[in-house]
């Protein structure tokens, strides 16, 4: 920071400034809520359609991008070289402030008066003390602490990277980036492949009596054997985590057989959290698919199918693991198996310890800075006359008007009336 | 009498305690009549027996404490004000003033939850986690500590607005208040910072990211970023006691804004907890 010119340097301290990126940041926070977050071209079109110039504007701003927009960054980076400037001058302060007070600095004290007690027989004596001294570490602390998390958050922008599929119990996950349908991945991060294969060998849902979802897990057979990965439990798998998300579902394992046509094998997913769930796909030859399963926290053991052509039915049954249904063209539909998907999220994050760290920082300062007060009491006791002349001072550093029961409780000790 | 209606006629007898203390704090501070004071606080610490044990009754039977919902969300944050409140006010008759703030808005509180949806929802896995605890707990501490502050806040504003001198000399002294307030917006800053930090590491326990610029963990940032402003301001600007307790009301508007108004109106992975 000491490389900076002193001017830039000074821009950077100013309290202005630092005013101005925090209301930046706002701002950004304010846009995101407003302005749909990474929109589709259609609803981009949209925009654009019924107001062209909101639509501008969010473009020229990035407004509908904002936590990656260019002035957003910048915005950030100003706030962590203001955050380093602080934290190096907090830090300096708090070496200064460290020592106790000499007796000139009680002049500003807020309280301070003078008594005359009998006489004690020493000459004159001068006790400084102080408490709380641990408060001064506090707000240095506190700025080191979001210092390292805005630099977990920028290592995370550039190294970190996740990756999410739909896996069906008994799929392998490949040790490559292609194992996964999404990649969402820092600026200079590789895309996230596991280390080894990995197999989902069963989910396992529990529930309330109410039916609700108690408890999501899945045994897994990975490099070193069988593993459990559960809800709020991932899988460390040689630095990329393993995370089982709640998103899960029946899923039918079909068989469609056209006449003139090979087999075809396909599996059809109904959407997660679906207490009663129904769902749809097309099928070759321009057939429509509607599934219904029995609610319930068990594996559906039983599917009500039906078969649509140009919107009609054309073929209905439930059929159970090994039924088929015969379509009235010939051919069939068959359903092989019921299995459950779920929605897994792989995630390499160099960042998070530092962040941990960071966030520990930060509440241990603000813990010093907030409950602790760092006060000095100066006592100077002179002979003066038949009798002794006492200076009482008590300089709290900060919230001085909460001291005053204090200060009190301290003269009158040292006037010897307590 | 079923245990879901027990709860609800414990909750309305909380309710009518805080009522009857609330008028009581009125009448000694209003009326100039201070001896009523540790009445009024009396009533108000009778309200929070049976307001707490509607509270314990329900997480007997939904089986997990006041995370879900508004109706269990913020009968635990009124009755939270009101117990941060009582043991502000014990052994401080001269502060009943700021029960006149508190206590309206923790009954307003404690009414919009009797008065919202009340089904039993048991808690989903990825809530089920001790992180949940530290976030859900700090952040209540977080309202209580500025909902106090708001009403110092507004005592100070009181004065400075020209009230009566009788009312005025009742009231504690600007100094003090203006410390009161400071103090605070310090205790609930620190309490808002540790539940925005348990709940990026429990975030990233569940989903695989700390941060993920969620609209309520944004707003949560935003708030933060108000009463830091706050408490930087007096650092930076020395900023005068009536700035102050209009920069704490601001900043209390936003924080209401984050944690109750907008998981009602955008769409975010707390929203789906709260209604």
């Amino acid at each position: 920071m000491s490389m900076l010119p002193t001017r830039l340097r000074r821009a950077l301290r100013s309290p202005w400034t630092i005013t101005a990126e925090l209301a930046g940041v706002a701002l950004a926070g304010l846009a995101s809520t407003l302005v749909e977050q990474h929109p589709g071209a259609a609803a981009r079109a949209r925009l654009a359609a019924a107001r062209p110039a909101a639509a501008w504007l969010v473009q020229a701003l990035g407004l509908d991008r904002v936590f990656t927009s260019g002035w957003f960054l910048l915005v950030v980076a100003a706030a962590a070289c203001s955050l380093a400037l602080v934290v190096a001058e907090q830090w300096r302060r708090a070496v200064r402030e460290w020592p106790l007070l000499e007796e000139a600095g009680f002049r500003a004290a807020p309280y301070r008066t003078e008594l005359v007690r009998p006489a004690s027989g020493e000459g004159r004596r001068v006790r400084i003390t102080a408490r709380g001294r641990a408060a001064a570490l506090g707000s240095p602390l506190f700025h080191t602490g979001l210092l390292v998390l805005l630099a977990a958050g920028a290592a995370r922008m550039l190294f970190g990277a996740a990756a999410a599929r739909e896996a069906l119990e008994g799929d392998v996950i490949g040790a490559d980036p292609g194992a996964f349908e999404t990649q969402d991945r820092g600026l200079l991060a590789a895309p996230v492949a596991l280390p080894a294969p990995v197999k989902l060998v069963e989910l396992a849902p529990s529930h309330y009596p109410s039916g609700e979802l108690l408890a999501l897990s899945a045994r897994i057979a990975g490099p070193a054997g069988p593993a459990l990965l559960a809800v709020n439990a991932p899988l460390e798998l040689d630095g990329v985590r393993l995370y089982l998300t709640q998103a899960f579902g029946p899923a039918a394992i079909l068989e469609l057989r056209l006449r003139g046509t090979a087999t075809a094998r396909a599996a059809l997913l109904a959407p997660a959290d679906s207490a009663d769930p129904e769902w749809f796909g097309p099928l070759p030859g321009g057939l429509d698919l509607r599934l219904r399963a029995a609610a319930g926290p068990r594996r559906p053991d039983a599917v009500d199918v039906r078969v649509l052509s140009g919107g009609a039915l054309i073929a209905a049954a439930r059929l159970g693991p090994g039924g088929a249904l015969a379509l009235p063209e010939g051919g069939s539909l068959a359903l092989r198996e019921v299995r459950w998907w779920v929605r897994l999220v792989a995630s390499r994050d160099p960042s998070a310890w530092p962040a941990y760290a960071g966030f520990a920082l930060a509440v241990a300062g603000l813990a010093l800075a907030i409950a602790a007060v760092r006060v000095d009491v100066l006592v100077v006791a002179e002979p003066a006359g038949a009798g002794e002349r006492v200076v009482v001072a008590l300089r709290p550093r900060r919230l001085a008007p909460l001291f005053a029961g204090e200060f009190d409780r301290l003269v009158r000790r040292e006037s010897g009336r307590s | 009498m079923s245990g879901f209606a027990l709860e609800v006629a414990l909750h309305w007898a909380g309710a009518a305690l805080y009522i009857a203390a609330m008028v009581l704090f009125a009448n000694a501070v209003l009326f100039g009549h201070p001896g009523r004071t540790p009445v009024a606080l009396g009533l108000a610490v009778a309200g929070l027996v049976p307001h707490g044990a509607a509270i314990l009754l329900r997480w007997a039977a939904v089986g997990h404490g006041p995370y879900l919902l508004r109706y269990e969300v913020l009968s635990a944050n009124a009755w939270l004000a009101v117990a941060a409140l009582a043991l502000f006010l014990r052994g401080r008759p001269a502060w009943g003033a700021v029960a006149l703030v508190v206590l309206p808005a923790s009954i307003l509180a404690l009414g919009l939850g009797l008065f919202s949806n009340d089904e039993i929802r048991r808690i989903p896995p990825t809530l089920r986690s001790v992180w949940l605890v530290f976030h859900v707990g700090f952040a209540k501490l977080a309202a209580a500590a500025f909902l106090l502050s708001l009403g110092t806040a507004v005592l100070q504003l009181v004065r400075a607005r020209g009230a009566s001198p009788r009312l005025v000399e009742r009231l504690p002294a600007p100094e003090v208040l203006d410390a009161y307030t400071v103090r605070f917006v310090g205790f609930g800053f620190l309490f808002w910072t540790i539940a925005i930090a348990a709940g990026a590491i429990w975030a990233n326990q569940s989903w695989g990211r700390y941060w993920g610029w969620d609209a309520i963990e944004t707003w949560s940032l935003v708030s933060w970023l108000a009463y830091g402003t706050l408490l930087h301001a007096r650092l930076f600007f020395r900023l005068r006691p009536v700035p102050t307790a209009w920069s704490s009301v601001a900043a209390f508007a936003v924080f209401v804004l984050a944690l109750l108004v907008l998981p009602f109106l955008v769409p975010s992975l707390h929203a789906a907890y709260f209604q």
